[in-house]
């Protein structure tokens, strides 16, 4: 049965710097995420969810899912250093046969949405803008809408250049635990009220959050 | 007595009661007149249960709350109407969407047939879909079908003559001018009402359909602003009267044109419908889900038959199907 969905993918630093807080925040939050998304018959039905972690590798850990169809959430594990190429390349393959698989079982397919989170600054400074770039390219038509969430280590212009449409850097008003709590409601609202027909032409499209607590809104300033 | 149920409280028919039908088996060949059963149910007039598509989330439909509105704008409208040799049947049905959320419907419909002078009457029928994102989209949908209703009666009855459906040439220049009149008119009653005329965003799509005797097609001119959608039930098969507003992308939009302030291209086409041809009329909340091949085929199958009855035909409109929660509605014009 022809479908229309919106895609939604969450990219997840678990390098070794996010131990600790950080990892325990993020695997408490996949649970809520499941629980408000998939309990929810509006957007259940119209989005799809993945996640993917990344270190110094990176891996599809929940494959593009209907989030009232699954019984639980994968858990992250802290490890190793901080590599954006291969996390965007993945990325970007995934969604090449995420979007192909979708089209081939006849549904119809709005621009994927994918909120980018990462606590420290890549180590793989000088290959990770042909990565983006890749996966930005305009005559790839399933070219993602970008959000990109620093905390930590992060800095202001590497969080701006991985955002296409939105970026958001913790302010140090919450603790790590707290903004990304923050950040998974902000995640949750967003796939809401994107499922929720909202869109100022009248059909589904991309709902963006304009202010997340404990983060402050910078434009996004892509490569 | 109302509240008692059939079976525990057969009503006494055939004693005094002339139109009372006898029981479904007849009247003939009961031998075992002592037979205690109790007398059969009243099969309902349709399944209880609407059709499915895919596997829609399992609290999908539940209506929940009313919506908060100041006029009440019902879940649900059927309608129809027979002509001699056209015969129109309607549902405006609210999304499962706006039930989950306590949302008014913000499609709206309507049909009339206008007088016209020295020629024979039209049939006017139209479908608006207001914008979802807009407050008051649910009053602009209804503003745009009784507009273009008052705009097309006034062209009707003009010095100028009758609704010009004669001239090929100046048809898209006809379609442009009642839909700029429908344009000012939301312009000019979001003044009155104080509302940013975006509050009342709403696609259009209309058919002028000749109310000709039977015997040969009756001309039908459509005109359309925004995605809503016009389709010919010929043989067995849909076929878009308009272009396919979102066609074969890749990854698919749902920016739309609108009333009152969205670009007005108007669109407009002629379309001739003939015995058994159906004219559909349709917000994108039936559109979107026809675009694939399970629901299409379930709705040649509905309306290749006999013509169904109001109720049925709501019911043929209520199907559910996995992601499609938005307003649902459809008019159908059969040419006998």
């Amino acid at each position: 049965m022809s479908q229309q969905i919106l895609p939604f993918y969450l990219m997840c630093d678990e390098s070794s710097s996010m131990t600790g807080a950080p990892i325990e925040a993020i695997n408490k939050s996949l649970p809520e995420i499941h629980q408000e998304i998939g309990g929810n018959p509006v957007v259940a039905d119209k989005t799809r969810f993945c996640l993917i972690s990344f270190c110094h590798e990176a891996e599809v850990l929940l494959p593009l899912s209907d989030l009232s169809d699954i019984t639980s959430m994968p858990v992250l594990a802290a490890s190793g250093g901080t590599n954006y190429s291969v996390a965007l390349d993945l990325l970007r393959d995934t969604i090449d046969k995420d979007v192909a698989d979708l089209k081939a079982a006849g549904h119809q397919v709005l621009r994927p949405a994918v909120f980018f989170l990462t606590d420290g600054q890549p180590n793989d400074t000088n290959e990770w803008p042909a990565a983006h770039k890749r996966i930005t390219d305009p005559s790839w038509k399933p070219r993602p809408n970008i959000l990109a969430f620093g905390f930590g280590e992060a800095d202001d212009t590497t969080i701006q250049q991985v955002a296409t449409v939105r970026a958001f850097i913790a302010d140090g008003t919450l603790g790590p635990a707290k903004a990304l709590q923050e950040f998974a409601q902000s995640l949750i609202r967003s796939i809401i009220n994107s499922g929720t027909s909202a869109d100022p032409q009248g059909g589904m499209s991309l709902a963006m959050p304009d202010d997340v607590p404990g983060f402050t809104t910078i434009p996004a300033d892509p490569i | 007595m109302f509240w008692r149920s059939w079976k525990s409280a057969p009503p006494d028919a055939g004693e005094d009661d002339p139109q009372a039908e006898p029981a479904a088996a007849g009247a003939e060949g009961i031998e075992d007149a002592e037979d205690t059963a109790e007398p059969p149910a009243f099969p309902p007039p349709l399944p209880a249960q609407v059709q499915f598509f895919g596997r829609p989330h399992p609290r999908t439909g539940k209506p929940r709350g009313l919506p908060e509105v100041d006029e009440p704008v019902p879940d649900t409208v059927l309608d129809q109407a027979d002509f001699d040799g056209l015969t129109v049947r309607a549902a405006s049905i609210r999304g499962d969407d706006h039930r989950w959320y306590g949302k008014p419907r913000q499609d709206s419909m309507g049909f009339w047939a206008l007088p016209r002078a020295g020629a024979e009457d039209v049939l006017v029928a139209c479908v608006a879909d207001g914008v979802g994102s807009e407050q008051l989209s649910h009053v602009g949908s209804m503003l745009a079908c009784r507009l273009l209703r008052r705009e097309l009666a006034a062209y009707a009855e003009g010095a100028e003559g009758a609704v010009d459906l004669g001239d090929d040439a100046d048809l898209p220049d006809l379609g442009q001018r009642i839909c700029d009149r429908v344009r000012l008119g939301m312009l000019e009653h979001a003044e009155v009402l104080g509302p940013d005329p975006r509050a009342l965003s709403t696609t259009l799509v209309g058919a002028v359909i000749e109310l000709a005797p039977p015997g040969r097609p009756r001309r039908c001119v459509l005109l359309r602003v925004g995605d809503s959608s016009a389709y010919l039930l010929r043989d067995g098969a849909f076929r878009d009267c308009l272009a396919d507003p979102h066609g074969e992308e890749t990854i698919v939009s749902s920016a739309t044109a609108a009333l009152p302030t969205g670009p007005a291209a108007v669109e407009v086409a002629e379309v001739a419908i003939g015995n058994d041809d159906v004219l559909l009329l349709c917000s994108d909340g039936l559109a979107n889900p026809m675009r694939g091949p399970e629901v299409q085929e379930k709705l040649v199958d509905y309306w290749s038959g006999p013509i169904p009855g109001a109720l049925e035909f709501g019911w043929q409109l209520s199907f559910r199907a996995k992601s499609y929660g938005d307003d649902r509605t459809a008019i159908c014009v059969w040419g006998r």
